[in-house]
């Protein structure tokens, strides 16, 4: 099982960064239709899922911080490592973790007209805590790099989740029961917001870039570290290029059908570039830029 | 620097994910390859915080025996951990450290100090 348990390690990762991305865009997607009339099941049983792929994560997670901090993998090993793991700070995020789920369950069962805004708390809760138990916590809670790196997190889910939600799940179904003028006002929410979220992903990200990188360059280009950090800027670069067009080319121009598919396209495409970034970007919160 | 390349570095910046921290010694007390006289304690000042219940220095003998009669502990400084050490004889003795940063990931190496 050995040599598995890192790998094992980076797509858990990977499923709780994209079930959380996925999450945040649902939310999203289901308050820009909440004036169009859509039925809630539409995104309701994708929320659900998600959440569910988001708790068995955060649930396994004491497991892979157990295997991490001894260097053990063996699993009944670790295993009994997991109430040590428990009483650290990890442990105490992952409380909080478990808190912030409860109330993202409990909204998904009972509701509420408060609903939307204790669902954005624990979904803030959720980056809060992942840009707590990362590197950028080192110099302390609340420092100026857990703050960047807690905007940089929050900014990246809102773009690569509802990219996702909207390329896969909404306007594939949107765009057959939907007039397209409802289609167009839904692409318009999606870009504004997308566009912010760029914007906070930009100014974040430099600087919990030159902080992690010790304010050098050199790791970019030396490091295997490196090499996928520039494969995943092609890639974002890709997505801004295929956000860019829809949103410039497609949206800014009359609402028709042949529109209406060219933006189904494009999205579709943005979305698997996405789920690419997304999944580099595991392999990069587990890989050391200085070996 | 021109345009394609100012992107892509931008572009990379404003990707980087939380990075792989190894938190690694910064200096030694005594200090790697030293000759000094019996220390009362070995002490490391890490580059970053520790996890202290995971982060531990053993002291070996020249022949493999851990020869710190108690735990290390890490200080209140949470970059510092110290093993104190009982009067050492003459020899070689090998400082097996292992740090755990905060952000879960672990480190662990070896240096040699002689007594005289």
């Amino acid at each position: 099982m050995g040599s598995f348990v890192p790998a094992l390690n980076i797509f858990a990762t990977f499923l709780s960064d994209a079930s959380y991305a996925f999450l945040v865009g649902t939310c999203l997607a289901r308050y820009w239709l909440r004036a169009e009339a859509v039925p809630a099941s539409l995104l309701r049983g994708l929320g659900a899922v998600l959440l569910g792929v988001l708790i068995v994560c955060h649930l396994v997670r004491p497991w892979f911080i157990a295997s991490s901090m001894s260097g053990s993998t063996r699993f009944r090993e670790t295993l009994a490592l997991v109430p040590a793991v428990l009483s650290t700070r990890q442990g105490g995020l992952w409380y909080t973790n478990s808190i912030a789920l409860a109330i993202l369950l409990g909204i998904h069962f009972i509701g509420g007209s408060r609903a939307v805004w204790a669902g954005a708390v624990a979904l803030c809760a959720l980056a809060v805590t992942k840009a707590a138990s990362s590197h950028a916590s080192e110099q302390g809670d609340f420092s100026t790099p857990e703050v960047a790196q807690f905007l940089h997190l929050a900014a990246t889910s809102v773009w690569a989740g509802a990219v996702v939600v909207s390329g896969f799940w909404v306007v594939p179904r949107f765009a057959v029961n939907r007039t397209l003028s409802a289609l167009w006002r839904y692409a318009r929410h999606l870009s504004q917001t997308v566009t912010w979220a760029l914007i906070i992903l930009l100014l974040s990200g430099v600087y919990v870039a030159w902080v992690d990188m010790h304010g050098t360059l050199h790791p970019l280009w030396s490091s295997f570290w490196g090499k996928l950090l520039l494969t995943k800027a092609a890639l974002a670069s890709l997505a801004i290029v295929l956000g860019g067009w829809n949103r410039f080319r497609v949206l800014g121009g009359p609402e028709d059908t042949p529109r209406a598919a060219t933006m189904a396209k494009l999205l579709r495409s943005e979305a698997f570039v996405m789920i690419g970034i997304l999944s580099l970007s595991s392999m990069l919160g587990n890989t050391n830029p200085f070996p | 620097m021109n345009f394609p390349m100012t992107s892509t570095l931008l572009v990379a910046a404003m990707l980087v994910p939380a990075a792989f921290a190894h938190t690694a010694p910064v200096t030694m007390t005594p200090p790697a390859d030293s000759t000094v006289s019996s220390p009362p304690n070995v002490t490391i000042n890490f580059s970053g915080p520790l996890e202290p219940k995971f982060s531990s220095i053993t002291v070996t003998n020249a022949a493999g025996h851990v020869v710190n009669k108690e735990p290390s502990a890490v200080g209140a400084d949470t970059k510092v951990m110290t093993v104190p050490l009982p009067p050492l004889p003459p020899g070689v003795y090998t400082v097996h450290w292992v740090g755990v940063s905060t952000d879960t990931h672990r480190s662990q190496g070896d240096y040699k100090f002689t007594v005289k």
